[in-house]
């Protein structure tokens, strides 16, 4: 289990990450999001004891985390992508592999099955320069993955992936999940924080702004999203109180409300007319949680 | 958790003589000092006279010698070192190994790859000074080292590998902050400068009509200076050639410089880690040559 209590740094007086507070247990994943310079990467530098936090703690299982532990137990794929050009694939990873003490020929049975599981194209034997920056990605990713970390800290390990790498990404993650491994994850996609997270964290400007598993970041906002199917009049469903924006969209319109109470009367009023196809009142997705927590001022409603 | 630090050690140390023996750099600094004997030989310039050699005609040449010999094998090594972490550098890698290794893994490693480059370089120049001896019937080198008495010999080599030791450290702490390969050289050159100095105080020592009166008289002021590295590893092997300090002397002096320089490794591997970390920022080291303004070295940006 790693937990973070009440950690924060600031660079000169300028707050990078503010009192931030999470913990993880085996197997579970959680998302870290939140704008450009919300302290994401900060708060990776700190987990792995590149940089020390000005105050609150970082503990492993209760214990403080020591630069022995984090490189022996925990992944990590940084955001700037790199490895040495001129090396293959195969002495790269070997490399790595060396490097936590694991054995050539084990590794080399490894860093067969992982090329093949996250579809690297290319031979073993490739120089990395002559690899597309997916491809180098994917060979980063497995350099991480392959020692079976028990932590996996990945920044934006999505950003350059194509829509069927980015799958085999996410079901990597999943696999490592299924094994316990714990993993932390930074992204602007929300789609991918919709699909793997156990628990999400968004920071802005420092401070946390959201944090809970995703049932109850949704609960705290409520079902205010309503997606009907079907002609309806919208001057009518706008006069309802609670409705507080209706878009007419291709097949039937989209609502935002006030309260989620208004649900149950614009049912009534929308079955009276007749036959619904749909009637679908949401949670408003992570998307649209993420710009308004962003652009959100203190009196502003979803 | 120590075996596994002593496999990182040596799988750094390994990575980098593997790339070292198949780069260009190693084998132009093995070939061209050959080159340049090959000249001398060709036109018949080398001739020590040994039937006449006493003493202090071998002193002589060592005391030329070895200062010229410790600038040439560290300007050529503290270049591969500092080339080796620019490239870890621009890479942009340093931060992933830097989550599996402990800077001090891969200082400790790097600086022991050097070593064994170096002495691979030494054995093949003793090959090749036997095997040339042996074809030419001349045996100036061999009879220069049988007349040698060990007690120096055994000095000049531990003197050598401490001054490399300093230079090689205090590159690798200027290098760390190199964000791109053009640098390289000049972290090369606050190193070389003082080697350089030492190098040419050397020769002014070995000019005993002038300095033997005067370093009796400054002993105790002249044992100070000396004793910083790697001022004190340049001069020393000159004045205990020509018989200015005693062995007591030059032997403390080796010890007062490791004790320096163990202390100093520990604040650069502070510095290296940093170094390494630093993508964004000036490096401090250049911009001073630069005749910038470096501002606060510490981590604010802002
Ligand atoms: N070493 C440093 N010195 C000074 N300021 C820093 C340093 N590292 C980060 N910062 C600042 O801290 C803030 C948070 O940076 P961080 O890299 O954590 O953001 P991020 O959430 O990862 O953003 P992005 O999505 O762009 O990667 C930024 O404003 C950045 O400029
Ligand atoms: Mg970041």
């Amino acid at each position: 289990m790693i937990e973070l209590q009440h950690v924060s740094k600031r660079f000169g007086n300028f707050n990078a990450v503010s009192d931030l507070s999470f913990s993880l247990h085996s197997g579970q994943i959680l998302s870290l999001i939140g704008q450009n310079g919300a302290g994401k990467s900060t708060t990776f530098h700190m987990i792995l004891d590149f940089i020390k936090p000005d105050s609150g703690k970082i503990l492993w299982s209760g214990k403080p985390l020591t630069p022995d532990a984090i490189t022996a137990k925990v992944g990590y794929m940084p955001e700037e992508r790199g490895l040495y050009p001129k090396e293959t694939i195969k002495s790269q990873l070997l490399y790595f592999a060396a490097l936590h003490g694991m054995k050539k020929a084990e590794a080399i049975i490894l860093l067969d099955d992982w090329m093949k599981r996250l579809n690297v194209v290319g031979k073993s034997t490739d120089k990395i320069e002559s690899l597309s920056k997916g491809n180098a990605q994917k060979v980063q990713l497995i350099a991480c993955l392959m020692f079976k970390p028990q932590l996996l800290i990945l920044d934006e390990p999505f950003s350059g992936l194509d829509p069927v790498n980015s799958e085999l990404l996410i079901k990597a993650i999943l696999t490592a999940k299924q094994q316990g491994t714990m993993v932390i994850f930074s992204t602007h996609n929300m789609d991918n924080v919709q699909k793997l997270s156990d628990y999400i964290v968004m920071l802005k400007h420092g401070q946390t702004v959201l944090k809970g598993t995703p049932t109850e970041i949704y609960r705290q906002f409520g079902r205010l999203r309503l997606d009907i199917e079907g002609y309806q009049n919208v001057e009518r469903l706008k006069r309802i109180q609670g409705v507080k924006k209706v878009t007419l969209m291709a097949n039937g319109v989209h609502l935002e409300l006030n309260n989620e109470q208004c649900g149950k009367i614009i049912f009534t009023e929308v079955t009276k007319h007749g036959y619904v196809p749909v009637f679908n009142q949401h949670y408003p997705d992570l998307e649209a949680i993420f710009k308004y927590e962003v652009h959100k001022k203190a009196y502003d409603r979803l | 958790m120590k075996i596994l630090k002593q496999k990182q050690v040596l799988a750094v140390a390994c990575h980098e003589i593997k790339g070292q023996l198949s780069s260009f750099t190693y084998w132009t600094i093995i070939l061209w000092p050959l080159l340049i004997a090959a000249i001398f030989e060709r036109s018949g310039n080398i001739h020590l006279d040994l039937s006449t050699s006493n003493y202090l005609n071998l002193n002589l040449f060592w005391g030329n010698f070895l200062p010229i010999f410790i600038f040439m094998v560290s300007l050529s090594y503290v270049s591969i070192m500092a080339n080796s972490v620019a490239v870890d550098k621009t890479s942009k890698i340093s931060e992933m190994l830097l989550a599996m290794v402990d800077a001090k893994e891969q200082l400790i490693g790097k600086i022991s790859a050097t070593y064994c480059l170096m002495l691979l370089h030494m054995t093949i120049y003793a090959g090749l000074i036997y095997i040339y001896e042996r074809v030419t019937h001349g045996f100036i080198v061999q009879t220069i080292i049988r007349n040698t008495s060990p007690v120096f010999f055994v000095y000049i080599v531990l003197d050598a590998a401490v001054a490399l030791f300093m230079a090689l450290v205090w590159a690798t702490e200027i290098a760390s902050y190199v964000t791109d390969e053009s640098q390289v050289a000049v972290a090369v050159i606050p190193v070389m400068l003082l080697i350089g100095t030492g190098t040419m105080v050397a020769f002014l020592f070995n000019a005993p009509h002038y300095f033997d009166a005067g370093i009796s008289v400054m002993r105790v002021y002249a044992n100070v200076v000396l004793a910083f590295p790697p001022i004190g590893s340049l001069l020393m092997p000159t004045l205990l050639a020509n018989q200015n300090v005693s062995y007591v002397e030059a032997y403390l002096n080796i010890i007062i410089q490791l004790v320096i320089i163990a202390w100093l490794l520990k604040q650069s591997i502070r510095q290296y880690r940093f170094g390494l970390l630093s993508s964004k920022k000036a490096n401090p080291f250049l911009s001073v040559l630069a005749h910038e303004n470096t501002g606060n070295l510490k981590e604010n940006k802002r």
